[in-house]
């Protein structure tokens, strides 16, 4: 058989393996990017849920430490003006430190949604045909150029 | 206070905490891209396989294209018209038949077809100097044989009709058609036909005028006519052609009772004339024929043999003489001293008294003397100016001639006594055309040997070149060299002539003694020296010997590689024989000649590409092969010493020779040779940022900037400024300026496929040196900034193309 259909036959049949292998692995990574869709999902909800219980227990810790505060102040034999212009910024203070939980909260879901998604995106690219037939095309193709490349000058 | 108030960590609370995946996709990936590796490597095999094969296909087809290269040559060269006009298109026709065969032969492997069409190229453009020689050296030889029949024909028309006016007309021809193909050599630098044969081709049509005129006539029985050119005495002339009617009837011509008659008429007897050479011996005019009628047998042979043998003898005894004497003359008057009064005198009166030449010969020499002594003082004025001055004190001097020769006739009274032959020959005519063919000739001498003409015309040249010699080779030598260097090649630049350091038979004597040096050592030891001997103009000095001596050819490496590598080089080149034994058939090597020359002709072919810009420039082609030559040569060196690979070898000679010292920059249309190093104190050339300029400057808009002059047919056209440079800038381009320190604007003629250097509107020649580029090209960048349009024409190569 001659030279360049032995070469030719060899180069062909490289070119089934590596897409049955890409195939192979491409499907592998889907699979674990459903579970992993699945997961941020559940991750989503549980930071939801984190988040709105944090900030039950800040909104319930802070009220005490407020009135604990404000006795602490009595106590001391601090005057009224003072005593009431702190306690007033304390309860700003209270309400932005409220605000960031839900904040981060919020950020964490929406975080983990996003993820969820992207992992979707890419099972959906895994799976696709068109896909799998371009990365095929890629390869003939960088064998085409690295023979140009081997030779142009 | 501080101790009641507990701090809140806000900060802390923003912090999201990242969600993290449940496993990865990259070791799941991991059998999967297994598999695909192992096709990966399986693809590796049949690749490694496919260029094996087409290595092998294209060093096969290689050889089959290089013989049918070297075939289609030699059959062009056979079946071309005799003027070689069409040897190209017979190498094409032939080529085109046959590389079809050897195309379909090797099909199947593009990369190997690919470099096999690649070969085809080189082959070809390598093939398109040698077919410009072949078809240059058939032109010459066609150009001498029609010249030569030419002259053949009119010989046999001055044979056959001794008429004067025919005469002169055919030299007149012959003069012209010289005179016609030095124009052209002059004018175009192709050696149509050289001065040398043109000169030769003339003396021997004058020769053989001379020749035949006196055999025609002899032939037409004008004896008296012939003897007097020949310078006979009358009485010669009466003999045999004028007889008195007593002698006539004695020899048999005519009978008693018709001389007679003749006496009493008072009336000569003449030999009538025939008019054509062979009516003496075969037919005969009625006339003719009644007198040799009434001669005897005996008498009329005896009669033609004595005129023959009269003749030969006058004609070979008379015609050297009288060459000699003129020679004498001749040298006499147009020797380059000045020729005194009395000398001149002298030679007038060893003229007018001489007893042998005929009047006519004796004042065609005067007048000679006269125009020649006229022309002699002017002469020497008008060569100590430039050329280009010459031209308008010729025109004075042909002026100022008339009155000289007048005067000089008042000073020589014996030349009056010549009457109205010497005023006919009309000496102030001839002394003017004398004057013009005396510039030409020695601006001739002079193009093809300067220095010696500089060296005499100059005293204080010679002083700085006797300074110099006495110096020797100390450092005080080779600055007083250098003084005597830069004075010359100005000298030169002054005058118009060719700018040489060396006169020819001191080039030719160094060029011989570098080929006598036993070996290498003593080879390399010699140009080192010569190198710090001649410092900046080394190069040119190398050139020099090389144009005397082709074997030298190779040395041009010299010049241009690195002083270190010389010992390399010249160990290579003097050893060149040795070396090619072991590439020739039987040789040790001998399979890899063919790639090592192959492999040095790809590799030079950008910076060849440089110099030689069109198929028939061919004025740099002798430094290139030498280059080339020279790059082959330490390849195999390397192969044959080294044990190197031949791709290696190759690469690293080139680098040896070229590489090291220049960058080859590349922009399209525009090649350019870039030193790396331009000296001491001055800046790197930076090649991006010449191509980055040469780009710039080859668009309409660096053009404009550059205020290059518009073409006065375009003027004449009523393009505008704008228009006309959308229109030329495809036909501009940038090359290496002669002193290798910058660039020069070009434009290609789209007629003759030349190349001239562009003129601003200033009259200047458009010329950037490599460290005002460095200096530009930041503006440039600015500018490019501001419009990305321009950017993007930039980036797009074909636009300098100019296609």
């Amino acid at each position: 058989v001659a030279f360049p259909i032995v070469a030719a036959g060899l180069m062909g049949a490289g070119l089934v393996v590596r897409a049955i292998g890409r195939d192979k692995a491409n499907r592998a990574e889907a699979d674990i990017e459903v579970q992993n869709a699945a997961f941020y999902r559940e991750q989503a909800k549980f930071a939801e849920d984190s988040g709105r219980r944090s900030q039950l227990l800040f909104d319930r810790d802070s009220v005490v430490l407020f009135g604990e505060q404000q006795s602490g102040l009595a106590n001391a034999g601090v005057g009224a003006g003072f005593s009431s212009q702190f306690m007033g910024q304390q309860e700003l203070y209270r309400d932005a430190e409220s605000n960031a939980i839900k904040a981060e909260a919020d950020m964490n879901v929406r975080l983990a949604t996003l993820r969820a998604g992207l992992s979707d995106q890419k099972v959906n690219q895994l799976r696709s045909r068109s896909g799998q037939v371009l990365g095929i095309l890629g390869d003939a193709l960088n064998v085409g150029a690295s023979f140009a490349g081997s030779y142009g000058r | 206070v501080a101790s009641i108030i507990p701090r809140i960590k806000e900060n802390v609370r923003i912090q999201p905490s990242s969600p993290v995946p449940v496993g990865s996709g990259d070791f799941a990936r991991r059998e999967g891209e297994q598999i695909e590796n192992i096709g990966g490597a399986i693809m590796n095999i049949g690749q490694a396989m496919f260029k094996a094969d087409a290595v092998s296909k294209q060093s096969a087809a290689s050889e089959e294209i290089t013989t049918l290269v070297n075939n289609s040559k030699l059959i062009a060269e056979q079946t071309s018209q005799s003027n070689g006009a069409d040897i190209k298109q017979k190498f094409q026709e032939n080529f085109d038949k046959n590389i079809g065969k050897i195309r379909e032969k090797y099909s199947g492997n593009f990369v190997a077809n690919k470099g096999i069409e690649e070969f085809i190229q080189n082959s070809k453009v390598g093939a398109d100097d040698t077919l410009t020689a072949a078809s240059l050296k058939k032109l010459n030889s066609f150009t001498i044989d029609s010249i030569n029949k030419g002259n053949e024909s009119a010989l046999a028309r001055i044979y056959n009709n001794p008429d004067p006016a025919l005469l002169q007309a055919e030299i007149a021809r012959v003069n012209n058609e010289v005179a016609a193909y030095t124009k052209i050599e002059e004018e175009t630098g192709v050696s149509a036909l050289s001065v040398d044969q043109g000169m030769k081709l003339k003396d021997n049509f004058y020769k053989g005028v001379a020749e035949n005129r006196l055999k025609g006539l002899i032939v037409k029985q004008r004896f008296g006519e012939a003897l007097g050119l020949l310078g006979a005495s009358q009485t010669d002339s009466e003999l045999f052609n004028e007889f008195v009617p007593d002698q006539a009837a004695k020899l048999g011509f005519i009978t008693d009772d018709e001389a007679r008659e003749m006496s009493s008429r008072g009336e000569k007897f003449k030999i009538p004339t025939m008019t054509k050479k062979d009516k003496m011996h075969t037919k005969l005019t009625p006339e003719e024929a009644l007198v040799m009628s009434r001669l005897d047998d005996g008498t009329r042979q005896s009669l033609t043999q004595q005129l023959q043998a009269k003749m030969r003898e006058r004609t070979e005894l008379r015609l050297s003489d009288l060459n000699a004497e003129i020679a004498g003359f001749e040298q006499l008057a147009f020797s380059p001293s000045p020729v005194s009064q009395q000398q001149t005198s002298k030679i007038l009166n060893s003229i007018v008294t001489n007893p042998d030449l005929p009047p006519v010969a004796k004042a065609r020499l005067a007048n000679k003397v006269v125009s020649g002594l006229a022309v002699n003082t002017q002469m020497q004025q008008i060569l100590t100016v430039p050329k280009a001055e010459q031209g308008a004190l010729i025109e004075r001097a042909s002026q100022d001639i008339d009155k000289v020769t007048k005067d000089l006739i008042k000073m020589n009274p014996q030349l009056k006594s010549m009457g109205k032959d010497f005023a006919t020959q009309g000496y102030t005519e001839q002394a003017k055309m004398r004057l013009r063919s005396m510039i030409n000739d020695t601006n001739k001498r002079v193009a093809e040997d300067p220095v010696p003409f500089l060296l005499g015309s100059d005293a204080n040249l010679d002083m700085l070149k006797r300074a110099s010699a006495d110096a020797g080779q100390t450092p005080e030598g080779t600055e007083a060299l250098k003084k005597y260097n830069d004075t010359l090649l100005a000298k030169a630049q002054y005058l118009g002539t060719e700018q040489k350091l060396l006169p020819k038979n001191e080039a030719v004597a160094y060029a011989d003694k570098i080929k006598m040096l036993p070996d290498a050592d003593e080879t390399d030891k010699y140009i080192t020296s010569l190198r710090q001997t001649y410092g900046e103009h080394f190069p040119r000095f190398m050139g020099e010997l090389m144009s005397v001596d082709k074997g030298l050819a190779p040395m041009a490496a010299l010049t241009y590689a690195d002083p270190l590598n010389s010992r390399e080089l010249v160990d290579g080149i003097k050893n060149k024989k040795q070396i090619d034994a072991e590439f020739k058939v039987g040789g040790k090597y001998a399979k890899e000649k063919n790639i090592v020359e192959m492999g040095v002709k790809q590799e030079m072919t950008p910076f060849r590409r440089i110099f030689v810009n069109s198929g028939t420039d061919t004025s740099n082609l002798g430094m290139i092969q030498g280059l080339e030559k020279a790059v082959e040569i330490q390849a195999k060196r390397d192969i044959v010493n080294n044990g190197k690979m031949p791709d290696i070898a190759v690469k690293e000679a080139y680098d040896k020779v070229i590489g090291s010292q220049y960058h080859i920059v590349d922009s399209g249309r525009s090649r350019v040779l870039v030193p790396r190093d331009l000296g001491q104190g001055k800046p790197m050339p930076n090649p991006d940022n010449i191509n980055k300029f040469i780009k710039y400057n080859s668009m309409p808009e660096g053009l404009k900037n550059l205020n290059v002059a518009m073409l006065k047919a375009d003027e004449k056209d009523g393009l505008t400024y704008d228009q006309f440079l959308q229109k030329d800038a495809a036909l501009m381009k940038w090359s290496t300026n002669a002193t290798q320190t910058g660039i020069r604007l070009m434009r290609t003629d789209p007629i003759t496929g030349a190349d001239r250097p562009v003129r601003d509107k200033f009259g200047r020649i458009v010329e950037k040196s490599y460290e005002e580029i460095s200096l530009e090209v930041p503006s440039i960048d600015q500018k490019n900034k501001l419009n990305e349009t321009r950017l993007k024409e930039l980036n797009d190569e074909r636009f300098y193309k100019g296609k």
